[in-house]
């Protein structure tokens, strides 16, 4: 069979095969699909008929894009602007010379980690050792206020009680009194208890009773008798409570 | 006025624009393939009607329910039949054959058309459709799938999986077959 009689035979047959060809689907069939085709776009729709724009046209996402801008921008300002970690390394100083100290481990660590890390890393490190630095601020007055209760009573200069303080120093020539803190005129410091103490008895024991209500009457100022009930010797506590007014005692 | 701009469109353009939820652009591109996917399964299925209609029907389902997965790539009808094939194989899977055993060669060979003068038109359609539903499930699928679909023999051997000369192959000895049950026909008309 030539090419070209094969070709006629299939153009020949493919006419009459057109001409005999009629066949449809029933109107019932067309109508099935085309209701189908119909509702399967319709159920995408939203309920109760709202006609919602395409995502893209929403309000909502230009509105989001600017939103996550405003935070960005925040973010970047607030970092930028927050103060420098300079003065806080100076506040650290004065605190060294005060005393405190630190617990430098972890500043050290912080430290290392800030010169070894990446960029970002070092962001964050830069952040943590802020944060310790203004903990440790606020943590200052707090430690003072340990530092002075737990030193030793540190010489306080007090005008009245230095005047009210006769107590004659001139007149003790026992050794315990030279060697001990008593307050003079060069040195008008206030001794602590316990010498004070030991003078008033030696005041007493001295008869020197005058002086003695004086140097009484300054002592309770400094140590009054609801703080300190049982400080002095029964004898003592007996004469002051006989001598000496109740407001005195009790200031 | 928008009727007439769908029907100048091409399939494919009707297929996505149905996708973006254009209804008439599917009743368009319906009106246009209706026709010949209904011969073609109706063909195929040895002209059982109602079988015919629940498998067209699913075929438009298929492609209603999954029209997403449509690209612009790929040409409609060639889409279309790819649909359809598939379907008809899964329906010769299951064990539903109810086809006309087709005749062998030699009973092509030793047909006697009986020379009757008052044969008409519609006898020739009736003998023809019946060659059709005689010739192998192949041929008479390549055959099918040109006439109805209008598929190029590259788009028919990407449809059934197989090379495009095995095609032509097919389609020569469909028209072969067909040739000798008309040409008497033929010469009688």
């Amino acid at each position: 069979m030539s090419k070209d009689k094969q070709l006629n035979d299939e153009q020949d047959l493919h006419r009459v095969y057109q001409d005999v060809s009629d066949e449809q689907p029933s109107l019932s069939v067309d109508k099935t699909i085309l209701e189908a085709a119909h509702r399967a776009l319709e159920s995408e729709k939203p309920a109760l008929g709202v006609d919602v724009q395409p995502v893209n046209k929403a309000w909502y996402v230009p509105a989001s894009y600017v939103a996550i801008l405003v935070i960005s921008l925040s973010v970047v300002m607030k970092l930028a602007l927050e103060p420098e970690l300079e003065p806080e390394l100076e506040s650290m100083q004065l605190l060294d010379k005060r005393g405190y100290q630190p617990d430098r481990s972890i500043d050290h660590a912080a430290s290392s980690e800030l010169s070894q890390s990446s960029e970002p890393d070092r962001a964050a490190a830069t952040l943590r050792l802020k944060e310790q630095h203004r903990e440790m601020q606020k943590a200052e007055p707090l430690m003072r206020t340990l530092e002075v209760q737990s030193a030793p009573p540190a010489p306080v200069r007090l005008p009245e009680v230095e005047e009210s303080l006769a107590i004659p120093s001139v007149e003790l020539t026992t050794p315990e009194t030279t060697a001990s803190p008593i307050v003079t005129d060069s040195q008008p410091l206030i001794p602590d208890q316990k010498s004070w103490i030991e003078k008033l008895e030696i005041l007493y024991q001295q008869q020197s009773f005058e002086e003695l209500a004086q140097s009484l009457r300054a002592y309770r100022k400094l140590y009054p008798m609801k703080m300190y009930p049982g400080d002095l010797s029964s004898e003592l506590m007996a004469w002051e409570q006989a001598n000496l007014p109740v407001r005195s005692q009790n200031p | 006025m928008q009727s007439i701009e769908l029907q100048q469109q091409s399939d494919e353009s009707l297929m996505l624009a149905y996708q973006q939820g254009n209804t008439r652009a599917f009743d368009v591109l319906y009106s246009r393939h209706r026709a010949g996917l209904y011969r073609y399964l109706l063909r195929q299925l040895d002209h059982q009607v109602a079988l015919t209609d629940e498998l067209f029907q699913e075929v438009w389902m298929k492609l209603i329910h999954g029209r997403e997965n449509y690209q612009a790539s790929a040409k409609f009808s060639t889409y279309l039949y790819r649909v359809a094939y598939h379907r008809l194989v899964d329906h010769w899977r299951r064990g539903n054959v109810t086809m006309t055993q087709p005749l062998d060669d030699e009973a092509l060979a030793n047909t006697d058309p009986q020379p009757q003068q008052s044969l008409e038109a519609e006898n020739m359609a009736a003998e023809l459709k019946q060659a059709i539903a005689s010739l192998p499930e192949e041929q008479r699928n390549a055959f099918l799938l040109k006439e109805e679909g209008a598929l190029a023999l590259e788009v028919i051997a990407e449809v059934t999986g197989v090379n495009r000369e095995t095609v032509k192959s097919r389609l020569r000895y469909a028209v072969k077959r067909l040739r000798q049950v008309l040409s008497p026909l033929r010469s009688v008309t």
